[in-house]
């Protein structure tokens, strides 16, 4: 049974009657009557058994926790008897298997200090049902005979919130009715200071719609934003569970609720009699429609985690109707809960009942929200270098969280951390070599091997070493700065190429500082060296300045790890080769900040590291970014002066974008949707159509500046800004980034 | 010696995108001291390790409780 999602969460139904009788309830006042037929209070028998079946489930899938939600009917309605055996069993069958999330959904009614004992002593959280104020109350929430229970319901939350009980408060849960005012609704919420609060759309399905008592296809989205606004003003007081999704996943992240978007539902319903159902809001369908056959005696969790009906609300975007797959709000919608979408005719292959208020909801969050919630590394590069910097830190981190163990990288982690603590100049001396574009290609490299079970702590830890190295000797810090050589030399991050014994030879040697560069020691013979002049063991890291205000840019071509673009690098340039290079680099960029000023400018902002590349220019001279920190560009040695401006600019605008998805969501369930793109024959993923437009707004600009547009380009970019505008997949970050190509292409055609 | 910022000589060009001794790096948190096992970590890594993102831990999801 491979391809399966586990359930992480249980509901549990402890009594199938209640003692109020809401005529919104799915249970009793819908199409499923299959609870009359069920045994009130969920037996001793089918407790324990789902108990060991559920620690079985966890087993078997390695689960760190689970859920198990008490629910009903009424819960309490069970006594505390029968919940006490059930906090037993639970709590016993999953020690030293999984963490057990206990919680309880209730009305309240019965809330005592007796029930609320036994919680604090198994950590049950209790949740209630309140539709807010008393009016809005008392319009669904009543007693069989009329009476109102708002206020047993506040007398139960009082008690909840009274200091030996407040920590078990885990929220209010509220159902909308349109006819309240939903204002006073979240008012009187938040006045009970609940943790969490959440929002439920009455249950209805294409068959019997829910209520609009204005005739209007959005009243309930307009409810729910005025809510929303109100939410705001107060300063978002509260999470709201519905808020939070949307917000989540209009920033690229999960939804959090089944209500909404499109993450697969891990959830199985046990009945009082044992019987396993799909979720039970299923029941507003049809009679039946949450049975899956299954029970907990005769049959595993994994049964009902195949039955077809479960699988279908695990499958994403395949599980959705044709039209959401179409629709641009998907992500955050996801066609809403499954329940809503059930017509008599086709089943659940449809949208939701609710689709204009869903469209019209997530609309108008993001609209509220976009310029807030738009990452800030897409409009402050400072932002996105800080951001970038600490990448690399958590890589480094994560890579040592790997290595630990081998004595020789935790002896080089040492000095690393040696380095940190030496105040200011050993912070930015670390930060120079961890800076270094290709400290980020080492790092993923390892990692690589790490996972792959490769044998690599050994090169690790000598590139770290000779990292540390580096720092020292930039900080002039007085450090111990030892160095592992291999085949006679090792390569110092950012500073050169070091020569220390034969070629085929290793060992050790120790660096330091002296008035005028650096000096090795290696036994008791001591070589000066640096930083600028080379000889014949030491190879410079030479540098070229694109301007007199401009900080010099690294000519890295000495760093093993530079071996990361498309293409290979060039061996070490001869100096004359590097005379041209800086010849041909100073009049491709003159070239660029005539023609394309504004471009130019963003080019160079964050540039420290030009490689040569081996080979001629590629078709259209583009330029090459790999898979190194966002200083670098990879630029053929031997392209002409307008191949390497091309090269210059497409490459920089390659880096930034891979510099931005690396930090920040563009978008969300890449390569779902496949997109038209008018650059190339077969429809492509909205990360290529995104980068395509982005290099390509660039490149229109620099062909008018120089040789002319291309015929149709313009269009032809417009074309896919239209598609991307419309993209599923993008967040707000991404979207934002689209508006801006936008403006860069208007500009361009002014 | 200490070498300073933008340098203008062969071998020692500051790669460092952040201004030097600036207060972000006071603020932040010492390498030996990241932890990698956050939620927020996870989401960083994730991002370009896509073997590290699998299914994160959430709360339960269930419509009709909290
Ligand atoms: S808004 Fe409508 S079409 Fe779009 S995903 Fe939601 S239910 Fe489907």
């Amino acid at each position: 049974m491979t391809g399966l999602i586990a359930f992480r969460e249980i509901v549990l139904k402890v009594h199938s009657r209640c003692d109020l009788a809401c005529d919104h309830c799915y249970v009793y006042e819908h199409a499923d009557q299959s609870w009359r037929a069920r045994p009130k209070v969920i037996s001793p028998e089918v407790i324990s058994r789902t108990a060991s079946r559920l620690a079985e489930h966890a087993r078997d899938h390695a689960l760190p926790s689970v859920t198990v939600i008490l629910h009903g009917g009424e819960p309490l309605l069970a006594g505390t008897a029968r919940l006490r055996l059930v906090c037993e069993e639970f709590s016993r069958a999953l020690t030293g298997i999984a963490a057990l999330d206990l919680r309880i959904h209730t009305n309240g009614l019965q809330l005592s200090t007796r029930y609320l004992d036994l919680f604090a002593e198994f950590g049950v959280r209790v949740g209630i049902s309140l539709d807010g104020d008393r009016a809005a109350n008392d319009r669904h929430r009543r007693f069989a005979d009329g009476r109102t229970s708002h206020p047993l319901v506040l007398a139960a939350v009082a008690l909840l919130r009274s200091a030996p009980y407040r920590h078990l408060y885990q929220g209010l849960l509220c159902t909308v009715d349109v006819a309240n005012d939903p204002v006073a609704v979240l008012d009187a919420l938040v006045e009970l200071e609940p943790p969490r609060v959440d929002f439920l759309l009455p249950h209805a399905t294409w068959e019997t719609p829910p209520v609009r008592p204005d005739g209007a296809p959005d009243a309930y989205a307009r409810w729910l934003l005025r809510i929303f606004d109100h939410w705001e003003r107060l300063g978002r007081p509260v999470p709201v569970r519905l808020f939070e999704s949307l917000l989540s996943t209009l920033r690229g992240g999960p939804s959090l609720t089944e209500s909404l978007g499109l993450a697969p539902t891990d959830l199985v319903v046990v009945e009082t009699d044992g019987t396993l159902e799909q979720v039970d809001s299923l029941k507003s369908a049809f009679e039946g429609a949450a049975a899956t056959g299954f029970n907990v005696f005769d049959h595993a969790f994994d049964r009902v985690a195949a039955h077809p009906g479960v699988r279908a609300r695990q499958l994403g975007l395949a599980g959705v109707s044709d039209s959401c797959r179409r629709c641009p709000v998907v992500r955050s919608c996801g066609g809403g809960l499954y329940t809503h979408r059930y017509r008599d005719r086709n089943g659940f292959d449809n949208p939701s009942v609710y689709c204009t208020d869903l469209r019209e909801l997530v609309d108008g969050v993001e609209g509220r929200t976009a310029p807030r919630e738009t990452a800030r590394q897409l409009s402050d590069p400072a932002e996105l270098a800080r951001s970038q910097e600490e990448l690399t830190r958590i890589l480094l981190a994560r890579l040592n969280a790997d290595l630990a163990g081998d004595p020789g990288w935790a002896h080089a982690w040492e000095l690393v951390a040696a380095v940190e603590r030496a105040g200011p100049a050993g912070a930015d001396a670390l930060d120079a070599v961890l800076d270094h574009p290709f400290t980020r290609t080492w790092v993923l490299a390892a990692l690589d091997a790490a996972r792959d079970g490769r044998p690599g702590a050994a090169e690790a830890a000598r590139r770290l070493t000779a990292l540390a190295a580096a720092a020292v000797l930039r900080g002039g810090l007085d450090l111990p700065a030892e160095v592992a050589y291999r085949d006679g030399e090792v390569y110092l991050p950012t500073l050169g190429l070091l020569r220390l014994g034969e070629p085929g030879t290793q060992g050790r040697a120790s660096l330091h500082v002296t008035d005028d560069g650096y000096a090795a020691r290696d036994g008791r013979s001591e070589h000066r060296f640096g930083p600028a002049a080379g000889d014949a063991r030491w190879q410079p890291v030479r540098t070229w300045s694109p301007g007199p205000d401009a900080a010099p840019v690294a000519l890295e071509d000495l760093d093993p790890y530079r071996n990361c673009f498309p293409r290979p690098p060039r061996l070490r340039l001869g100096a004359g080769e590097t005379e041209e290079w800086r010849g041909r680099l100073d009049r491709a960029w003159a070239l660029l900040h005539k023609a394309v000023p504004g471009f130019a400018r963003a080019a160079a902002a964050g540039l420290t590291t030009l490689t040569p590349l081996a080979g001629g220019p590629r078709a259209g001279g583009w330029g090459e970014a790999g898979r190194h920190g966002p200083g670098a560009l990879g630029v053929p040695y031997a392209a002409g002066v307008r191949e390497t401006a091309l090269a210059l600019l497409t490459g920089r605008r390659r880096t930034r974008l891979r510099a931005l998805a690396e930090v920040t969501d563009l978008y969300a369930l890449d390569g779902q949707w496949q997109h038209p793109s008018p650059w190339r024959s077969r429809p492509v993923p909205v990360s290529r159509l995104l980068a395509d437009v982005h290099e390509r707004v660039a490149v229109e600009a620099y062909r008018r500046a120089t040789a002319g547009p291309e015929p149709g380009g313009s269009d032809r970019i417009h074309e896919a800004l239209d598609r991307l505008s419309t993209a599923a997949e993008l967040t707000v970050t991404g979207k934002r980034l689209v508006a801006e190509l936008r403006y860069e292409l208007k500009a361009v055609d002014a | 010696m200490p070498i300073p910022y933008g340098f203008p000589e062969d071998g020692v060009v500051n790669t460092s995108a952040t201004p030097a001794t600036s207060t972000v790096k006071a603020r932040r948190v010492p390498l030996a001291k990241i932890d990698v096992e956050t939620a927020s970590a996870a989401v960083t890594l994730g991002r370009v390790l896509p073997a590290e993102s699998g299914r994160p831990v959430q709360a339960p999801i269930f419509n009709s409780a909290l």
